[in-house]
């Protein structure tokens, strides 16, 4: 083995290490959500539980699905269909965007809510 | 000794022209297979095997044209004015830490390699952190860190096999 490859193995060890302490760090600091925030054109549109299952017609363009706590879109009218391929959220902060309709869907927890 | 160096350009050219090409129909080839649908903003970068051909064959210019004008060409083709953003963001900052630790010489070409695949991913978080302006997107740093980690060592293994095999030296 030459020393190259011996740095590299070490880069490799580090790697690892550091990838499992930030993955403990965000699970440490992630929580389940209670309520999903949708925003139409920068503005508040509504506001949503997570704990009761429904579909949310979004400005007649998304629709979103809620359920087992966790929230996705369904379908919506533009070409690219990111925010349709992008996975279910269902802890704070995570969000999914639709850039064409201008919408996002929020995760917020009850302690946000209240300060709004 | 005047036609000689004009000979050397002229390979230079060339060499620069088919990497370009060679990146561009990699990421091509990539767009085809929905890979990124699974998790959002990862990829293998199958391109960057000639990045790293690059910055171990040409000089950083050579290298800078090929990454940037194969970022380029993809985003008007397929990708996107957008994606194409997020990708210069990516290319252009895991370009600059391979030519660096090309040059500081500790690592093989593996190990300079994943380490371009990790900025390449901090790069695109970060630009994504400006436009989305939110800092739940930090989250996704550890599976992004261990994706880019990942990619990075299997771009390196095929580009160090690349890299040894082909025997070019134009400067």
């Amino acid at each position: 083995l030459n020393k190259r490859t011996k740095n590299d193995i070490i880069l490799v060890l580090v790697i690892i290490v550091l990838g499992a302490v930030m993955l403990g760090a965000v699970s440490l600091f992630s929580k389940k959500g209670e309520w999903v925030e949708i925003t139409l054109d920068g503005e508040h549109y509504g506001i949503y539980s997570l704990d009761n299952d429904t579909r949310v017609e979004i400005n007649g363009t998304n629709v979103l699905v809620i359920e087992n706590n966790s929230a996705y879109m369904e379908s919506a009218c533009c070409k690219n269909q990111t925010c349709v391929k992008s996975p279910a959220v269902s802890e704070v902060g995570q969000m999914i965007v639709c850039l064409p309709n201008k919408i996002t869907v929020t995760v917020v927890d009850g302690k946000t809510l209240c300060e709004e | 000794v005047r036609s000689e160096r004009v000979k050397e350009r002229i390979k230079r050219i060339a060499l620069v022209g088919m990497l370009t090409c060679l990146a561009f129909v990699l990421s091509f080839l990539e767009s085809l297979v929905p890979l990124s649908a699974a998790v959002p903003g990862v990829k293998i970068g199958l391109a960057n095997i000639v990045t790293l051909f690059a910055v171990y064959k040409l000089d950083w210019k050579g290298a800078l044209f090929v990454t940037t004008a194969r970022i380029a060409l993809a985003s008007f083709a397929f990708s996107g004015l957008f994606a194409g953003l997020y990708a210069l963001c990516g290319g252009l900052l895991s370009l600059a830490v391979m030519l660096a630790l090309k040059r500081w010489d500790v690592f093989s070409c593996v190990g300079v390699s994943i380490c371009g695949g990790v900025s390449h991913n901090i790069g695109q978080l970060v630009f994504a952190l400006f436009v989305f302006d939110s800092s739940a997107l930090w989250l996704y740093m550890p599976v992004l860190f261990v994706a880019g980690a990942l990619a990075g060592a299997f771009v390196g293994m095929l580009g160090a096999f690349a890299v040894k095999r082909i025997k070019i030296n134009i400067n």
